[in-house]
């Protein structure tokens, strides 16, 4: 039997942050015109596009993203647009995948691009609330609400310092100081983070990601070769809960990661312990701690001592080196495809760094995507 | 009456699930609140999660005249609020959470 192997080809990211000359098919354009180029593959070698966006027919007008792919590229083969909220990125990456293994394409493109920062943050918020419940949306909430009740059963159920939530964003500014990418360059000291202005109590301005521009493109190639220095889409798993948190099992984790990486680890023999890089879904300094207690990183409560470990050089796990949503940005389909992007960035040619996981969380958990990227050193183990 | 801006399907379905709570009664689990409330709605921007006595949890806002009185483990019992006043009048009535008085 011939081994067949998912290669990640290409890598392709705009700049994140406030782009105003930019439209939503300017950052389609830029991600994959890079992508191919690092690829050193024309459109005519892509057999089909996914493209995970969430809100580009409000704030666009323009829901018809296949079609506007075609004519940037003069492209007529399937352009898919895929949509999970927050979650559409790492979705377009799963769709990909199953049309690879099907064969029904050999090369795809995947983009996750939107376009935030043509409306106040009002309105941008009501179209984000879509990926809630109407109940929810019906009681007034607004994503930092729903991420605060959270936060508020996280730390009834814990206990857990304002210092220490502050310990996220901390160390996403920190990481972002090395992405030329991310929207944020700035460092923010601990007190800063917990002292700076309340949204919803006791979220705070520096515990939410931002409302940023940006796209993040990747190509994966089928490949019947292992290569040296190169990075590979070894799964991706997808799993769902209620919209609204209320119906969940409980309010301080995210059981849509949970069932999503069991499922990963127990296809692929990997735990947690043999990871080496991972991009987790950091919406809000909550969502970092959930996502890493969630995907066994550590132990149900115990994220501020690892995130203490990691500040303080004692963890060798790399942490959302792109500086995460928080610092890098939070274009909300573009998240999934970047977090793909950077782990592959940072395992291709790593002799230390072989295995990488991203976790793309759609809403406050309705949806959640978990992805195993690894270098060609990882089927060697 | 001049047509509303709603679907009369979407007011009757809301209305339904609305009314379907009226009056129960359960204890705050969570709390918030919003520095920036939609705009588009009369309440106060405090939010709780709520467990009614028949199992169900929901988010409801607390009522304007209960915010300093509500904390976690507060009974409060559900009601109604002025949702909102749409364009052509049309009164939009929705769930706050009010204080038990023991």
């Amino acid at each position: 039997m011939t081994n067949v192997y998912y290669k990640i080809a290409g890598l392709g990211q705009t700049k994140f942050g406030e782009l105003y000359d930019y439209s939503i098919e300017d950052l389609i354009f830029e991600a994959t015109n890079l992508a191919l180029s690092e690829a050193k593959l024309s459109i005519n070698d892509i057999d089909s596009v996914f493209i995970g966006n969430m809100i580009a027919g409000e704030v666009s007008g323009q829901s018809h993203l296949g079609a506007i792919f075609a004519d940037l590229f003069n492209f007529n083969g399937p352009v898919i647009r895929v949509e999970g909220a927050c979650a559409s990125g790492g979705l377009a990456v799963y769709s990909a995948l199953q049309s690879l293994k099907a064969k029904t394409s050999k090369n795809v493109l995947v983009i996750g691009a939107e376009k935030m920062t043509d409306f106040d943050s009002n309105i941008i918020g009501d179209c984000l609330m879509q990926a809630a419940s109407q109940q929810e949306r019906d009681a007034g909430l607004s994503f930092p609400g729903l991420y605060a009740l959270m936060t508020q059963s996280y730390i009834q159920k814990f206990g857990l310092s304002r210092n220490d939530l502050s310990l996220a964003p901390y160390l996403m500014h920190k990481n972002a100081l090395n992405n030329p990418k991310a929207q944020f360059q700035k460092e923010f000291t601990i007190e800063q983070i917990s002292n700076s202005n309340k949204i919803a109590d006791p979220i705070r301005i520096l515990d939410c990601s931002p409302i940023s521009d940006g796209a993040a493109a990747i190509i994966i190639t089928t490949e019947s070769q292992l290569e040296a220095d190169t990075a590979y889409l070894a799964d991706v798993e997808v799993a769902t809960d209620s919209a609204s948190i209320s119906n969940r099992e409980n309010q301080y984790s995210i059981n849509s990661t949970k069932l999503a990486s069991k499922k990963i680890y127990a296809r692929n023999n990997v735990s947690a312990t043999m990871v080496n890089v991972v991009e987790v879904h950091d919406c809000f300094s909550i969502g970092l701690f959930m996502a890493m207690e969630d995907l066994g990183f550590c132990l149900q409560g115990k994220c501020a001592e690892l995130l203490k470990d990691i500040c303080d050089g004692k963890s060798d796990l790399v942490l959302n080196p792109s500086g995460g949503l928080k610092a890098c940005g939070h274009p909300v389909g573009a998240s999934g495809v970047k977090q793909i992007l950077e782990v592959s960035k940072n395992i291709i040619g790593s002799q230390e760094l072989r295995i990488g996981l991203a976790q793309n969380v759609g809403g406050s958990g309705g949806t959640a995507v978990v992805s195993l990227i690894v270098n060609d050193k990882y089927f060697s183990l | 009456m001049k047509k509303s801006n709603f679907s009369p399907i979407q007011n009757f379905r809301k209305h339904k699930e609305t009314v379907g709570f009226l009056n129960h009664q359960g204890v705050i689990l969570a709390l918030t609140k919003l520095e920036n409330p939609n705009p588009r709605q009369y309440y106060s921007g405090y939010i709780g999660l709520i467990k009614l006595e028949n199992g169900h949890t929901l988010s409801c806002p607390i009522h304007t005249s209960d915010i300093d009185n509500a904390k976690v483990n507060t009974k409060v019992k559900l009601s109604l609020r002025l949702e909102s006043i749409n364009l052509d009048g049309l009164r939009n009535y929705n769930l706050v959470a009010k204080i038990v008085s023991e």
